[in-house]
C-alpha cells in the first residue's frame, strides 16, 4: 500500500512539475547566456530621437543608403535617392547640403551610390556603385579625383568593378569593396594605382569541402560544372578605426559558427578576432540562421557595432569579440527599424540609418552601458584590479551579465583570492579553467599548511584500514570454526563458505573460476546485480551534476530518464540481444543468468567511477589524465569480465564468444533502429489524431 | 430575437408605419446630394429646418448644440457657442483620394467581415448602403435619429443612433439590434469602424490628434508621417484569451478609452463610454490615402483567431513539413453589449490643448462614477513591490521537483523596509507579491494562507504590525487571473478560460530572438465567470489580512473573454462586469485598493496605481508623448512610475515623476540577483535591495518635497516649452520646470540645470 502511495505521489509530483510558469515582461534588449539562450539584458543603449528630412527642414530623404560620422562630429548622409549629400552638425542640425556634384562642369549622378566616407582631411569619397567608380570630392561638391576600374593584368574583362564601400587609411591608401568581388578589398594608391587585394575571406575547410574537393578529381567536366563552387564570401561592409584596424562584415553566412563573419584586420590583413569557437549574430532558430549583417562600425574604445537588417538589431561586441548586448528590432516605434541600412558611432552615441523609414535614429548610452563599457575597457587593457569595482556594480544592476563573473573570477585569481575565484567561476558556468587553477592553488596552500596532519592522516588511515580488515578476517574465521565446533554448521568447501554477495568481488580477481562456480552452483544474486546497476545509474547522475565543477562536461539539469536511457536500458538491450543470439547458437546461458553476469562485469567500471568522482574534488583538471587512464583500465577490465563471463555461461570457445558478441552489438543496433522507427511512427500517429481531433473540434462543435 | 430575424425588415417597417402613421417613402434619395426644400415628405418631415444649408434636417437642438443630418447618413453638430461645425464627413472633393478612399471619406461605417475559410473583406457604408439605397432612417422619439445601414450583400443590418447631450454628440451603434446572417449569408461580422472622419482636419489645419497610447501621445496634424503607417491600438490591451503567436517589440498599452483632436480652436474629446472593452482607437494623418487627419474608434464585434491546419505529411525532420491551410475561427459568443457608445465632448476654446481634453474626461469620470479628489492624503508614498517566494524547478539526483525559494521572507521584508526608512524614505506603499502559500506561482487564491518558508502566519502578523506602527500601507497581491495549477476548488481543466476554438487560452513566454512563443512554457488563465467566486472566498477570510490591504494587480492591468461554447462563455464587456463586481466588493470591505498599470475601469475603485504608464510606445507616426493619464488622475488616485531599479534610464524616470507628480517605485527582494536568472522572471535582473537602498533614498529625497507639496493638487497646465523642457502647473499654484536635455536652459526667467528640475511653490513667483 505504502509503495503505491509513493508511486502515486511521484506521478503527482511529475504532473505538477509539468505545469508552466508566468511571463516576465518581454524587453527588447537581450543577450545570449552561456547556454546560447536569449536572456533579458539591462539596456546599454536607448533610443533618444529620430530625425527625418522633413524635420530637418530639407525635404524627405529618399532611400538613403549610407552615412559617415567624421571625427569633427559632422554627419554626412548619402541621400542618393535625391542625388545629394547632407551634412549635419553634432546637434543634428543641417550644416550644409551638397546638391550638385560637379566634375569638370559636368554634373554627376550618384543615385546608384551605396557608400560614403570622409577622410580626416574632409575629403568626401562616394562609392558610386551603379556607375562603377569612386568619387573623391571637396565639401562644395567639386570632384577632385575619380577612381574607376583599375587596369591591371590581374583582371580579365569579365571582372566587374562595382564599388560599394570605401575607406582610406592614415597614409591615404584607398580601400574599395566591390560587389561580387571575393578577392577582398581593392587597394589603390591615392593616385589610383592598383596596389593589390586586402583581407580576403578564407574558405572554411570543412569535411564537406574536402569531400567535394576529392570528388572533383574523379568527376567529369560536366559534373564538375554542376558542383557547387567554394569561393570565399564577399564582404558587405567595412569600417576603419583610429588605430588603423579595419573591420569587415559579411552578410548571410552558411553557419553562425563562421568565425569570419566579423573580422578585425591588422595592417597585414590578418584577422585578430580569429577564434573558431566564436559565434556571431543571433542563434539559429532550428536550422534557420537569420542574421544578415549589412554594416559595421567600431568606436574609439574598440567596441564593435554590427547591424543586422533582417531583424533590425544592433549587436554590440567588445574589442575581443565578446557579445555584450543586442538592441533595436523591427517595428514602427522609436528605436526599431524598417530596413536598417547603416550604422556608425558619434562619441558615445550610436546612429542607425533606416532606408525605408528614411530617417536617422540616435541611441544614447545608458549609465549601465557606460559602466559596462568602461569596465570592459579597463579589463581588456589588463587593468584587472581597477576593473573589479565596475564588475561588482554591474552584476548588481544586471545579474544576467555572466561574463562579469568570468572576469571577476579571473581577477580574483590574479589577486590571489582563490576562494572568491572559485565562487565566481562557478557562477559564470564558463570558467572551468580558472576554477581548476584556483582549486590547485588552494590545494597546494592546504597541503603546505597542514602537511604533517594530512600526511599522518593518510598514513594512519591506510594502516587502520588494513588492520581493521585483518581483524575482521580473523574474527570471521574464529566465528566459523566455533560454529563448526559447536556443530551449528557443517564444514564445507571454499565456495560454499562464500556468501552470494561476495561473488562479484571474487570474480574481479578470479573471473573464470568465479563464473564457473556461479553457474554450477547457481549462486546468482539478483540483489547484488541490481545493486551494481543502481550504483551505476547513481554514478552517472553524480558525474553529470555533482562532480566537481572543473570536471563537469554537461551543464544542463540532470534528467533521470536520460540517464536511464544511456545506462539500464542499453544494458537491458545488450542482455536481451545476447540471449536471443546465444540461444540460437546453442548457448547454455539463461536470460536471468546473463543479466547477473553482465551486471557483475560492470563492477570494476563502477568502482573506478566512484574513485574518480571522489578524486575530482582533490585533483585539478590538468591531472585528469591519470583519472581517465583509471577509467580506461577499468573499462577494459569490465569488458574482459563480460567476455569471460559469457563464454563460461554459454560454454563457448573464445572465438564463438567474440562472434556472439559481434551479433549482440548487431542486435542492439537493430533494436535501436526499430525503436527510432517506432517512436517516429508513434509521433506521426499522435499528430494525426491530434489534427483530426482539433479539426473536429473546430468544425463540429 | 435572433429567430425573429427571418421575417426581415418588413415587419419592422410595418410596425413603424403603424406607430408613426407615416409613409416609408424615403430611402430612395440619391447619394451625396443635399435635400432640397420641401422635398421628401417622409420621415424627414418630422425634423425641422437646420441652420446649415448643407443639411436637410434639424434633428435636435439644445442650449449649446444643434444636430443636423442628411438622408445619406452624414450628420453635423453646430456648436452654437463658437459657431464651429463638426461634421461626420468632409464635404469637399479630395483630389488625393481615389477609388475606395473616395467613398471612405463619405462613409460613417466600415465593416469587416469574414467567412470561415479565412477570406476577410472590408466594405464601407457608402458603396454598400447609400449607393444601393439600402439606408433608412427614422426618429428615435427622444430627440435623436436612427439610421439603419443594411449591408444586404454581406447580410448585416447595423442600426446607428445620434443624440445630443449638454457636452456635445452621443453616437451609438445599437449592438442589440444588429442582424447578422440575413438571407443565408455565411459571413460573420468582425469589426465596425465608426464615424471614421468625424471632425477630420484638412491640410490647412493646425493642431494635433490625441491618442491614448500609454500615458498619451500627440500626432501633429499634417505631420507628413503618413508613410509610417496608421496608429491603431486596442483599448485595455490585447484580450489574453486570444493567443499571440509572435510578439511585437515592447510597447505601451492604451489604458484610457479616449481620443481627441485639436484643430485650431475647434476640438473634441471622444470618450468610449459603452463597449470600450471591444474597441480600438485608430488615427491617420493626411498625405497618402486622402488629405485628412482623422481619429476614430472601431469595435470588434466577433473576435477571431487564425488557425493553421497541417495537411499531408505532418512529420518532417524540421518539424514544419507538410502543407498548411489557414482557417479563420470566429468567436461563437454573441456579444451581450447593448450599445457601442462614443460621446464626443465638443470643445471650443481659444487656447485649446490636451489639458482641456483631460479636464473634459475628468468631468466625465466625476459625473459618471462620482470620483472625487483623493481625500486625507498629504504625502506621496514611495512604492515598493516586494517579491515573496517562487517555486523553482530543480533536479534532485535527476528527479525534477519544484522547491520553494524564498526571495523575501516576512522577516526580511521588515528588514528591507527598515533599511529604506533608515535611509530616509519616510512614507511607503508596499505591494507584496508572492506572499501566499506557493509564492508567485501559487494556485489561484481562494482564501488566505501564508507560506511556511516565508515565516508563516505569525511571521506575517509581525510584519503587518510593523507596517502598522510605521504607517506603511501594506498591500497583499491577489492574482486571480493566472492559473498555474488547480486546487482550492479550482479545476485546471474545467475552470480555465478558453480561446476561440475551444482550447485553453494558454499564456506563453516568448523567445527573445525570434519573438515567437515558447510552446513548452505555458500556463492557463482562470475563466472570468469564476473570478468573482474566488474573490469572494478570499474576502471571507478578511480577518487573516491583519490590517493589510488588497492589491488586485492583474485585474487592473488585463481584461479577457472566455470563448467557451458552454453557456458561460462571455466577452470582454461581460468580463468587465465581473471585474467591477470584484472591485466594488473589495472597495466596500477595505480602505485602499492597489492595482497594476491601471486601466480606466479601475479609476472608480483604485486608490493606488503601481507602475502607471509614464511614457508612450513612441510610434513613428507620433510626435510627442504627453502625461495625459497623470493630468486626468493626479489628485484623485495616487500613481507610481515603473520600478526605477529595473529601468534602463532611472534618472529620466525621476524627472518624469517630477513632471507628472507621480510617486517613485522599486521592485525589490532580499535574495541575490542570480536567483532569478534561470527562471521566467529573469527580466528582474537587479532586484536585490542592498545595492539600491541609498540610490533610491537619494532619488526619493530629490523629489519628496515637491511630490508631497502637490500630492493633493490637480494638474491645471502642462506644456512643452522647448525640445526636452516641460512645464507643469498644479492647482495649488506650484509650477515645475523639467529639463531632460544635457544642457542648462533658461525658461521663463528660471535657469534649469541639465537633467534636472526646479519648482516654485504656489504664491511664489
Amino acid at each position: 500500500m505504502r509503495k503505491w502511495k509513493t508511486i502515486l505521489s511521484g506521478i503527482f509530483a511529475i504532473a505538477v512539475c509539468l505545469t508552466a510558469v508566468p511571463a516576465a515582461p518581454v524587453k527588447a534588449d537581450y543577450r545570449y547566456d552561456e547556454f546560447d539562450e536569449g536572456i533579458a539584458a539591462q539596456a546599454t543603449h536607448t533610443a533618444e530621437a529620430s530625425y527625418n528630412g522633413k524635420q530637418l527642414g530639407i525635404g524627405d530623404f529618399k532611400q538613403p543608403s549610407d552615412f559617415y560620422v567624421h571625427e569633427d562630429a559632422t554627419i554626412y548622409i548619402l541621400d542618393n535617392g535625391n542625388n545629394r549629400v547632407v551634412a549635419l552638425d553634432g546637434d543634428f542640425r543641417v550644416d550644409h547640403v551638397i546638391e550638385e556634384i560637379r566634375y569638370r562642369q559636368e554634373e554627376l549622378d550618384i543615385s546608384g551610390a551605396k557608400g560614403i566616407y570622409v577622410s580626416p582631411a574632409g575629403e568626401i569619397y562616394i562609392a558610386d556603385t551603379a556607375n562603377g567608380r569612386v568619387i573623391a570630392m571637396d565639401q562644395e561638391g567639386q570632384v577632385e579625383r575619380l577612381y574607376t576600374r583599375p587596369d591591371s593584368v590581374l583582371f580579365t574583362d569579365n571582372v566587374t568593378f562595382l564599388p560599394r564601400n570605401v575607406v582610406t587609411d592614415t597614409i591615404g591608401t584607398v580601400y574599395i569593396i566591390s560587389e561580387n568581388s571575393t578577392q577582398g578589398a581593392y587597394m589603390l594608391s591615392p593616385e589610383g594605382e592598383f596596389l593589390g587585394f586586402y583581407g580576403r575571406n578564407e574558405v572554411d575547410v570543412t569535411a564537406d569541402v574536402l569531400f567535394q574537393a576529392a570528388l572533383r578529381k574523379f568527376a567529369s567536366e560536366e559534373q564538375r560544372a554542376r558542383m557547387s563552387n567554394f569561393i570565399p564570401v564577399e564582404f558587405s561592409s567595412f569600417d576603419a578605426d583610429s588605430e588603423g584596424f579595419i573591420y569587415t562584415v559579411t552578410g548571410y553566412s552558411s553557419t553562425p559558427k563562421d568565425s569570419s563573419m566579423i573580422r578585425k584586420l591588422n595592417p597585414l590583413g590578418q584577422n585578430i578576432l580569429a577564434n573558431e569557437y566564436r559565434t556571431w549574430g543571433d542563434e539559429p532558430e532550428g536550422s534557420v540562421f537569420r542574421t544578415n549583417y549589412v554594416d559595421i562600425a567600431a568606436d574609439d574604445g574598440g567596441f564593435i557595432y554590427a547591424l543586422d537588417s533582417y531583424n533590425g538589431r544592433v549587436f554590440l561586441y567588445d574589442d575581443t569579440g565578446f557579445q555584450i548586448s543586442i538592441f533595436g528590432g523591427a517595428g514602427s516605434q522609436l528605436g526599431t527599424f524598417g530596413t536598417a541600412a547603416a550604422v556608425d558611432t558619434m562619441g558615445s552615441r550610436v546612429l542607425v540609418l533606416d532606408s525605408r523609414k528614411n530617417n536617422l535614429t540616435v541611441f544614447k548610452r545608458t549609465s549601465f552601458g557606460q559602466l559596462l563599457m568602461d569596465g570592459l575597457t579597463l579589463y581588456n587593457q589588463g587593468k584587472m584590479e581597477e576593473a573589479l569595482p565596475y564588475f561588482q556594480d554591474l552584476v548588481k544592476m544586471d545579474a544576467n551579465f555572466f561574463y562579469a563573473y568570468y572576469c571577476m573570477a579571473e581577477t580574483y585569481y590574479d589577486m590571489g583570492d582563490y576562494r572568491k575565484a572559485e565562487e565566481y567561476a562557478t557562477l559564470s558556468h564558463e570558467s572551468q579553467e580558472i576554477y581548476s587553477k584556483a582549486k590547485k592553488m588552494l590545494r597546494n596552500d592546504g597541503i603546505r599548511n597542514h602537511f604533517t596532519a594530512v600526511f599522518l592522516l593518510v598514513v594512519l588511515g591506510a594502516l587502520g584500514l588494513m588492520a581493521g580488515a585483518k581483524v575482521m578476517k580473523v574474527k570471521r574465521k574464529e566465528r566459523y570454526w566455533t560454529a563448526v565446533k559447536n556443530g551449528e554448521r557443517q564444514m564445507d568447501g571454499f565456495y560454499a563458505r562464500m556468501p552470494k554477495w561476495k561473488y562479484p568481488f571474487y570474480i574481479l580477481r578470479h573471473p573464470v573460476d568465479g563464473y564457473h562456480e556461479l553457474k554450477n552452483n547457481k549462486k546468482f544474486s539478483f540483489r547484488a546485480a541490481n545493486l551494481i546497476l543502481t550504483a551505476w545509474v547513481l554514478l552517472e547522475i553524480l558525474n553529470w551534476g555533482y562532480i566537481d565543477f572543473d570536471f563537469r562536461t554537461r551543464f544542463q539539469d540532470v534528467s533521470l530518464p536520460q540517464v536511464l536511457l544511456t545506462t539500464v536500458i542499453i544494458f537491458g538491450m545488450v542482455v536481451v540481444a545476447n540471449w536471443c543470439f546465444c540461444t540460437l547458437m546453442e548457448g547454455k546461458g539463461r536470460l536471468p543468468e546473463i543479466w547477473v553476469c553482465c551486471a557483475y562485469a560492470l563492477l570494476p567500471y563502477v568502482v573506478c567511477g566512484y574513485i574518480r568522482l571522489a578524486l575530482s574534488f582533490l585533483m585539478v583538471y590538468d591531472e585528469a589524465v591519470f583519472l581517465n587512464y583509471l577509467i580506461i583500465i577499468a573499462g577494459v577490465w569490465s569488458f574482459l569480465l563480460f567476455l569471460l563471463g559469457l563464454s563460461v555461461l554459454h560454454d563457448y570457445s573464445l572465438g564463438k564468444t567474440m562472434a556472439s558478441f559481434a551479433l549482440t552489438v548487431f542486435g542492439v543496433l537493430i533494436a535501436v533502429f526499430f525503436a527510432v522507427l517506432l517512436s517516429g511512427l508513434v509521433v506521426q500517429i499522435y499528430s494525426f489524431f491530434m489534427t483530426v481531433y482539433s479539426e473536429i473540434r473546430y468544425r463540429m462543435l | 430575437m435572433r429567430l425573429k430575424r427571418k421575417k426581415g425588415r418588413k415587419a419592422y417597417a410595418w410596425s413603424l408605419l403603424l406607430a408613426l402613421a407615416l409613409p416609408l417613402a424615403f430611402g430612395s434619395m440619391p447619394c451625396g446630394t443635399a435635400y432640397a426644400e420641401g422635398e421628401a415628405s417622409g420621415a424627414a418631415g418630422q425634423f425641422g429646418k437646420p441652420s446649415d444649408g448643407n443639411y436637410a434636417m434639424k434633428v435636435a437642438e439644445n442650449d449649446g448644440f444643434e444636430l443636423m443630418a442628411n438622408a445619406d447618413g452624414t450628420i453635423a453638430v453646430l456648436d452654437k457657442r463658437s459657431g464651429h461645425l463638426y461634421e461626420s464627413n468632409p464635404r469637399e472633393e479630395d483630389p488625393l483620394a481615389a477609388g475606395i478612399n473616395m467613398t471612405n471619406l463619405r462613409s460613417q461605417l466600415y465593416v469587416t467581415y469574414a467567412d470561415t475559410a479565412g477570406n476577410v473583406s472590408v466594405k464601407n457604408s457608402t458603396t454598400e448602403c447609400v449607393n444601393k439605397d439600402w439606408l433608412t432612417f427614422t426618429g428615435t422619439g427622444d430627440g435623436g435619429i436612427r439610421f439603419l445601414y443594411d449591408f444586404q450583400a454581406a447580410g448585416f443590418e447595423i442600426p446607428v443612433e445620434y443624440h445630443l447631450n449638454d457636452k456635445g454628440l452621443v453616437a451609438e451603434i445599437v449592438v442589440e439590434d444588429i442582424v447578422e446572417g440575413k438571407g443565408d449569408s455565411l459571413f460573420h461580422l468582425t469589426d465596425i469602424a465608426f464615424l471614421p472622419f468625424f471632425g477630420a482636419a484638412g491640410t490647412e489645419s493646425e493642431g494635433y490628434i490625441l491618442v491614448p497610447d500609454g500615458s498619451g501621445a500627440l500626432i501633429y496634424l499634417n505631420n507628413d508621417k503618413a508613410s509610417y503607417g496608421a496608429y491603431s491600438q486596442t483599448v485595455y490591451g490585447r484580450d489574453l484569451s486570444l493567443i499571440t503567436e509572435k510578439l511585437s517589440a515592447d510597447s505601451e498599452t492604451a489604458r484610457l478609452p479616449v481620443f481627441g483632436m485639436k484643430d485650431g480652436s475647434r476640438g473634441f474629446l471622444a470618450i468610449l463610454s459603452r463597449g470600450e472593452t471591444n474597441a480600438a482607437v485608430n488615427a491617420m494623418t493626411s498625405g497618402t490615402l486622402n488629405s485628412y487627419n482623422n481619429v476614430y474608434a472601431s469595435f470588434r464585434y466577433r473576435p477571431f483567431t487564425r488557425t493553421t491546419f497541417l495537411q499531408g505529411n505532418t512529420y518532417a525532420s524540421n518539424g514544419q513539413g507538410g502543407d498548411t491551410v489557414i482557417s479563420l475561427t470566429i468567436s461563437p459568443v454573441t456579444p451581450k453589449t447593448e450599445r457601442y457608445r462614443v460621446e464626443y465632448v465638443l470643445l471650443s476654446e481659444e487656447e485649446l490643448d490636451y489639458v482641456d481634453m483631460a479636464d473634459a474626461y475628468k468631468d466625465y469620470l466625476k459625473e459618471r462614477y462620482g470620483i472625487s479628489p483623493e481625500a486625507n492624503r498629504t504625502e506621496a508614498p514611495f512604492y515598493v513591490n516586494l517579491l515573496g517566494g517562487l517555486r523553482k524547478e530543480e533536479y534532485i539526483l535527476g528527479v525534477k521537483a519544484r522547491i520553494m525559494e524564498p526571495l523575501t521572507t516576512y522577516a526580511q521584508a521588515e528588514e528591507i523596509l527598515g533599511a529604506l526608512e533608515e535611509a530616509g524614505i519616510g512614507d511607503m506603499a508596499v505591494k507584496y507579491t508572492g506572499w501566499q502559500k506557493g509564492g508567485m506561482e501559487s494556485r489561484v487564491p481562494s482564501g488566505v494562507s501564508y507560506e511556511g518558508k516565508l515565516g508563516g502566519k505569525s511571521g506575517f502578523a509581525s510584519l503587518a504590525e510593523y507596517a502598522g506602527q510605521k504607517g506603511i500601507e501594506l498591500f497583499l497581491d491577489l492574482d486571480f487571473v493566472n492559473l498555474y495549477e488547480g486546487g482550492g476548488g479550482i479545476s485546471e481543466y474545467n475552470d480555465a478560460a478558453q480561446t476561440v476554438g475551444s482550447t485553453p487560452a494558454y499564456q506563453y513566454t516568448y523567445d527573445y530572438n525570434s519573438m515567437g512563443k515558447n510552446n513548452r512554457d505555458r500556463w492557463k488563465i482562470l475563466a472570468p465567470a469564476k473570478i468573482f467566486q474566488v474573490a469572494q472566498e478570499v474576502l471571507e477570510e478578511k480577518d487573516k489580512f491583519y490590517g493589510a490591504q488588497p492589491a488586485l494587480s492583474t485585474l487592473g492591468s488585463g481584461l479577457y473573454s472566455d470563448f467557451t461554447h458552454k453557456e458561460n462563455g462571455i466577452d470582454r464587456a461581460d468580463a468587465l462586469g465581473v471585474w467591477e463586481n470584484v472591485f466594488t466588493a473589495y472597495r466596500d470591505a477595505f480602505d485602499y485598493i492597489c492595482v497594476d498599470n491601471g486601466n480606466a475601469y479601475t479609476f472608480p475603485y483604485a486608490t493606488h496605481i503601481y507602475d502607471a504608464p509614464t511614457g508612450s510606445s513612441e510610434y513613428d507616426i507620433e510626435d510627442e508623448t504627453v502625461p495625459f493619464y497623470q493630468i486626468v488622475l493626479h489628485g484623485m488616485v495616487s500613481c507610481s512610475t515603473e520600478p526605477l531599479n529595473l529601468s534602463a534610464d532611472p534618472e529620466r524616470l525621476v524627472l518624469k515623476a517630477a513632471e507628472t507628480g507621480s510617486s517613485l517605485s522599486a521592485c525589490l527582494m532580499y535574495a541575490d540577483n542570480e536567483v532569478l536568472s534561470d527562471t521566467r522572471y529573469n527580466a528582474i535582473f537587479s532586484g536585490n535591495y542592498e545595492a539600491w537602498v541609498d540610490t533610491l533614498a537619494g532619488w526619493y529625497g530629490r523629489t519628496a518635497e515637491l511630490l508631497n507639496q502637490v500630492s493633493d493638487a490637480e494638474i491645471t497646465g502642462h506644456c512643452r516649452l522647448q525640445e526636452g523642457v516641460y512645464r507643469t502647473e498644479f492647482s495649488d499654484g506650484t509650477v515645475v520646470y523639467v529639463n531632460y536635455t544635457e544642457k542648462a536652459v533658461t525658461v521663463e526667467g528660471t535657469e534649469v540645470a541639465p537633467e534636472d528640475f526646479i519648482y516654485k511653490k504656489g504664491g511664489e513667483r
